[in-house]
């Protein structure tokens, strides 16, 4: 078992297969050895590991991804996001770019995928003005810049 | 404009937070984390994202991304043909711009093209018979016509009755088509229209020039050298060299067609004689004063029946520049169709393997003109070995009905089972034009554009894929034959870097990409319409007042097209019988 201790000082209990499922913890406990002291999370709250917590629990037995993986990065497409997945990673915005930041935090790159993916999803079909709205961003292009940004992608329309 | 983001390399998460004032957003993902989420995006929606301020624009237009996103949609055999002379010799190896790559190969797929045309009004149409107009019977096949040539920003251009050849420069961004020289391609006795324009294929970074051949009515050569860079925008006229020789032995039959790739001409006669012959490198030989062509070997018909198409390449894998080897060897592979009982074709192809000395080329260019009886006696010791035939074993019989179903693709499953099958070709009914390089060839007929591969390792041919057409042909039938030839398209071309084959109809012109054909691509064509009378279209001697006179009034068809990396150009003609001027046609892909 390994014990892990979050931002806002609260401590999880988990099993080392489930977290493992992190290479930054795989790593600290391969540098560190058998231990009974807990790992700090500086970075992750508690309601935030929770949730993470329940990914890995529910993916330990998952295969290890391939150490080559740049290629099958590259090859991955925006819908196969299995069903439990799906339903996870089904909360609002802030709680999604928290696991976002989780994932990459702890290093987790298939949740990390599943996120990115959600996030890819939202902002597929949309407008930048439609985007600008979805994650609060505020447009500092000038209307000269706007046009040509748009003459420039003009192959990239949808036809 | 204005900026609120700090420049790019204090661009952390945490400095981005007053983007938004809420929790966590997307602000305070690290570039990285979106680089990850954009990799799931297609093209369209990147387009999107990039309008949404300058921060997304920065990471929308990241060239690793776009690297990866090429690697994903398109196949990367596309990178080859970008292989092409750097555009700015100061800095040979600029780094590749993968959003530009992404996009050149996305818009052939698509077929998103700027087009633009010029039409030719100053000549006019002696009566002379149409090239295309088969008449029943004939045993032998036309040779496709050779008048429209692309070599890098221009375009050679001849006429069938006119001794002149035209210059034009493509269109870039702003400017439209150009006529920047016409050049007289024979002089004296040899004075008149050429038989053909054949380019010289070598590119790379040993080309300083780009070379065209032009051949005379009675076999003279003609080499015409053009600048590397075309002139600015302002220059109406270019410095054009011309080199012309007189082939060995005397002016001969008149040559039919041709290849010229380096240092390596290769000419097909019309008693079906091929000559090989050693073309110096214009850069040392500047003058203009006639001499004499090396020629290095003469190949004579072993069949009856001369080859549909040829095709040259270096046979070099080595990527210096050629001039800096001892030798140089060349691929010329032959593509031929052979009739087959009755009144059918198949093709067959055979390869040979030309070993060309490399003397010192100016000591060759100085010795022809100082001593050519001396050089005539010494000719320079070429070597040319036959390497491979293919031929087509066991074509269908022709008792089987006419449309049972022959090799893996009329049922739609592609070229991947061909196993047991690959020597099983149909023969061609109706044949149109052929076109080939080292590796496969194919031939326009019975609707469709038939795909052969010649594997280096067989006697025969490969059935690869048979790609339909997408416009209706009239079907060939037995008693209209005289004029379904005229339904099969004359003009393609295979090119070989790219993998792409262009073909000619009367409504535009279509794109088969072969590095995609069979299981994993489209097998249909992209059809790309002609260009409409839009902003690019000029016309050429009338002036303003002529463009009234375009449009869909003509009658006419896309009889030649040549194309490259990014373009496509074709020559359209009236309808034998119909009046009308010529156009050159440009569909630029790089847009």
């Amino acid at each position: 078992m390994v014990t892990l201790t979050t931002s806002d000082n609260e401590t999880f209990t988990v099993d080392k297969k489930v977290a493992e499922k992190s290479v930054l913890i795989k790593n600290m406990l391969e540098d560190v050895g058998e231990s009974d002291q807990a790992i700090p999370l500086p970075n992750v709250t508690a309601s935030v590991l929770k949730k993470v917590l329940e990914w890995c629990e529910h993916h330990k037995d998952d295969p290890a991804p391939p150490e080559n993986e740049d290629k099958d990065d590259t090859r991955k497409r925006t819908t196969d996001i299995s069903e439990w997945d799906q339903k996870f990673i089904a909360v609002d915005q802030e709680m999604l770019f928290e696991i976002i930041l989780a994932a990459n935090y702890l290093d987790i790159k298939a949740l990390l995928d599943v996120g990115c993916k959600t996030v890819a999803n939202m902002i597929k079909g949309k407008s930048p003005e439609e985007i600008r709205k979805l994650f609060n961003i505020v447009n500092d292009f000038t209307p000269e810049e706007e046009a040509q940004i748009k003459k420039e992608n003009e192959w990239a329309e949808d036809r | 404009m204005k900026r609120s983001a700090p420049p790019s390399t204090e661009e952390r998460p945490t400095k981005r937070a007053h983007i938004s004032s809420k929790g966590t957003s997307l602000s305070h993902l690290s570039d990285e984390v979106i680089l990850h989420i954009l990799a799931h995006l297609d093209a369209t929606s990147l387009a999107q994202v990039q309008l949404v301020n300058t921060h997304c624009l920065r990471i929308a237009r990241d060239n690793q991304l776009w690297k990866s996103l090429f690697l994903r949609d398109h196949p990367p055999s596309h990178l080859r043909s970008l292989s092409r002379p750097a555009k700015d010799s100061h800095h040979p190896h600029p780094p590749l711009d993968w959003r530009w790559v992404y996009r050149l190969s996305q818009n052939w797929a698509t077929g998103f093209t700027r087009s633009s045309s010029l039409t030719f009004v100053s000549l006019q149409h002696s009566v002379v018979p149409h090239p295309h107009s088969v008449s029943d019977g004939i045993k032998t096949l036309p040779f496709a016509q050779s008048r429209l040539q692309l070599l890098g920003p221009y375009i050679a251009l001849s006429h069938r009755s006119s001794p002149t050849a035209r210059i034009l420069l493509l269109p870039t961004q702003g400017t439209p088509i150009r006529l920047v020289g016409e050049i007289q391609l024979f002089s004296g006795s040899d004075e008149g229209p050429g038989t053909c324009l054949v380019p010289d294929t070598a590119t790379g970074e040993g080309v300083a020039e780009w070379r065209f051949a032009a051949f005379s009515q009675r076999g003279s050569i003609a080499v015409f050298s053009l600048p590397l860079h075309p002139p600015s925008d302002g220059a109406s006229s270019i410095g054009i060299k011309t080199h012309s020789w007189i082939p060995p032995g005397g002016v001969a039959r008149q040559i039919k067609t041709a290849v010229f790739h380096s240092q390596l001409l290769v000419t097909l006669s019309s008693n079906f004689t091929l000559h090989l012959y050693h073309v110096p490198p214009s850069a040392v030989s500047g003058t203009r004063e006639v001499q004499q062509l090396n020629l290095v070997h003469s190949l004579y018909s072993f069949s009856s029946f001369p080859p549909a198409a040829l095709s040259l390449s270096s046979a070099q894998r080595s990527k210096n520049p050629p001039q800096k080897l001892p030798e140089e060897k060349f691929k010329l592979t032959l593509h031929h169709l052979l009739p087959a009982y009755p009144a059918h074709w198949v093709p067959t192809s055979h390869q040979f393997l030309i070993t060309l000395p490399s003397l010192p080329s100016h000591s060759m260019a100085s010795n022809s003109v100082l001593s050519p009886s001396a050089n005539r006696s010494q000719p320079p010791k070429g070597d040319i070995v036959p390497s491979q035939s293919w031929t087509v074993s066991n074509w269908l019989p022709s008792a089987l009905p006419e449309d049972s179903p022959v090799g893996s693709d009329e049922d739609g499953t592609g070229p991947g089972d061909e196993v047991g099958k690959e020597t099983r070709v149909r023969k061609l009914r109706g044949v149109g034009g052929v076109a080939g390089d080292g590796k496969v060839v194919a031939v326009l007929g019975d609707g469709a554009v038939n795909v052969y591969r010649l594997p280096p390792r067989s006697v025969h041919l490969l059935h690869a894929s048979s790609l339909p057409l997408p416009i209706p042909l009239q079907p060939p039938s037995a008693t209209t034959n005289s004029t379904s030839t005229r339904a099969i398209p004359q003009a393609l071309t295979v090119h070989a870097q790219t993998g792409r084959c262009i073909v000619a109809t009367e409504s535009g012109v279509v794109v088969y990409d072969l590095s995609v054909g069979g299981k994993r691509g489209r097998r249909e064509g992209v059809m790309l319409p002609l260009p409409s009378g839009g902003v690019h279209d000029t016309k050429l001697g009338e002036g303003s007042a002529a463009s009234s006179s375009k449009g869909q009034s003509r009658r006419g068809t896309v009889c030649e097209v040549r194309t490259d990396q990014s373009r496509i150009v074709g020559l359209w003609e009236p309808n034998a019988g119909e009046s009308g001027e010529e156009s050159v046609m440009v569909w630029d892909f790089d847009c």
